[in-house]
């Protein structure tokens, strides 16, 4: 008996593989449900995990560092300096925007707010491109948020449960995100394709796009805030257009979540609320989430 | 004679030890190590232990965990749910077939036996998520996770070693 059990243990279980496979084409919201817990339930042992990785990480940084100060400083220098007069330049057109502003009575969008997660595990599979955050609906991360590594997008919400959320990175194969090219103020789509530069998809035929040009959210469809930074074309070869994301997708430590009130654009049907019980008031931006670290 | 409660614990490890040990790896695959920069995939350490557990203790390691172990692996890498237990089964499954074969000869066969295992892994899960993504997905991601896998082997296979001597020894 027991051994019948076992022989038929095999096909029995790669037939129920194969059914989930099938299943989760549909995008049952049970099995997110489930996902989500899961990672709620793992993100303490995560944290437990990370830190003699992070320990022997940041020693091996130290060593290299001591080893590049005199470069390092040189190069903060200039940088410095360069900041310097962009600090001027903008602070330039910020009067200059504030009396634009007046002149034309422009209400200013909806303020941002940031929730800064720190990246508990990363998914290292041949065909899958996301990360795990330590925060989650509790700190107010909601599905469709962008999130932001270093100094541009590195991709969007697309998990959440109490304490951890996913981030799905720009170069996964299922992520598209709708961008403008900021010299030529061309639209396209980012379309993420596995390899470490997502391609620009559905530029105009006759494109003036050039390697070194940048790429910014276009904040169409309502995921994204407009004109937050995401990239530089990379090459152009043969009419495929790649963009290297300004965030360093591979070794992303941190993330910044950006709060800009379009969350409920990318809900699935079923979670949106009938209209009778509308979300009350949209939650205030929590100027203390933004000092978490 | 009535086993003592200690013998009766150790007999317990023993029977999770290897999934235990392939939960860990699991957790290993995911954990961001802060590698240089142009690795963007991690080893497969689920396969890893699957195989050296399949060679050497198939007796503590059920079909349900391995179909466990592969639920966990998509759950937390956020791949679509049952791809990897259905890889894992199946590379199980051969691995059983042929574990005799293998273990009459030395490592450098088993290291060969699991570079088998590990491309014929590969290439089934390109060809699942190539169908599931309607698309035919740069292999080159797949390769490059294969090739690394099969090199960090003998490194898993010998902390699996130290493991299966220090626990299972006392059996």
């Amino acid at each position: 008996m027991r051994a019948a059990a076992q022989r038929l243990a095999l096909p029995f279980l790669v037939v129920v593989s194969v059914g989930l496979i099938v299943l989760g084409k549909a995008d049952i919201l049970l099995v997110e449900r489930f996902r989500t817990d899961i990672n709620d339930f793992l993100a303490p042992v995560f944290e437990v995990i990370a830190q003699p990785i992070n320990l022997v990480s940041s020693g091996i940084r130290k060593v290299e560092d001591h080893f590049s100060v005199y470069e390092e400083n040189q190069r903060l220098r200039e940088e410095n300096a360069r900041l310097l007069q962009w600090q001027e330049v903008a602070q330039h057109l910020e009067t200059e925007n504030e009396e634009l502003r007046q002149m034309l009575h422009f209400t200013p969008q909806g303020v941002r707010g940031y929730i800064t997660g720190r990246v508990i595990a990363n998914s290292g599979g041949a065909f899958l491109r996301n990360v795990l955050i330590d925060v989650g609906d509790r700190q107010g991360v909601e599905r469709g948020q962008a999130a932001l590594g270093g100094e541009g997008v590195a991709g969007r919400v697309t998990e959440v449960g109490s304490r951890a959320a996913r981030v799905l990175l720009l170069t996964d194969l299922n992520s598209r995100v709708p961008v403008v090219v900021e010299d030529t103020r061309e639209r396209a789509v980012l379309a993420g394709d596995n390899t470490s530069r997502p391609r620009l998809q559905y530029l105009p035929e006759k494109s003036a796009v050039q390697v070194g040009d940048h790429v910014v959210t276009a904040g169409s469809g309502g995921i994204f805030p407009p004109g937050l930074p995401v990239g530089v074309v990379s090459s152009i070869d043969g009419g495929v257009i790649r963009v290297e994301p300004e965030a360093e997708l591979s070794h992303l430590e941190y993330v910044r979540i950006v709060d800009f009130g379009l969350g409920a654009a990318v809900l699935p049907q079923s979670v949106i609320p009938a209209p009778k019980a509308p979300r009350g008031g949209r939650r205030a931006v929590d100027p203390d989430l933004d000092s978490q670290p | 004679m009535k086993l003592t409660l200690l013998q009766r614990d150790v007999g317990l490890i023993n029977r999770v030890m290897p999934t235990l040990t392939a939960v860990t790896c699991v957790l290993a695959g995911v954990v961001p190590a802060h590698l240089p920069t142009f690795i963007t995939v991690t080893p497969a350490f689920s396969l890893m232990a699957i195989y050296y557990w399949t060679l050497h203790r198939p007796d503590l390691l059920p079909f349900a965990g391995v179909f466990a172990i592969g639920l966990l692996a998509d759950l937390l890498e956020g791949a679509p749910l049952g791809v990897s237990p259905l890889i894992l089964l199946l590379a199980y499954a051969l691995v059983l077939s042929q574990r005799e074969h293998l273990l009459m000869r030395g490592f450098t066969v088993i290291w060969v036996g699991f570079l088998v295992v590990t491309a014929a892994a590969s290439a089934l899960q390109w060809g699942v998520a190539s169908l599931l993504y309607g698309m035919l997905i740069d292999i080159r991601a797949f390769l490059f996770q294969g090739v690394l896998t099969v090199a960090v082997y003998p490194v898993v296979s010998y902390l699996l070693s130290c493991v299966q001597r220090t626990l299972l020894a006392r059996a």
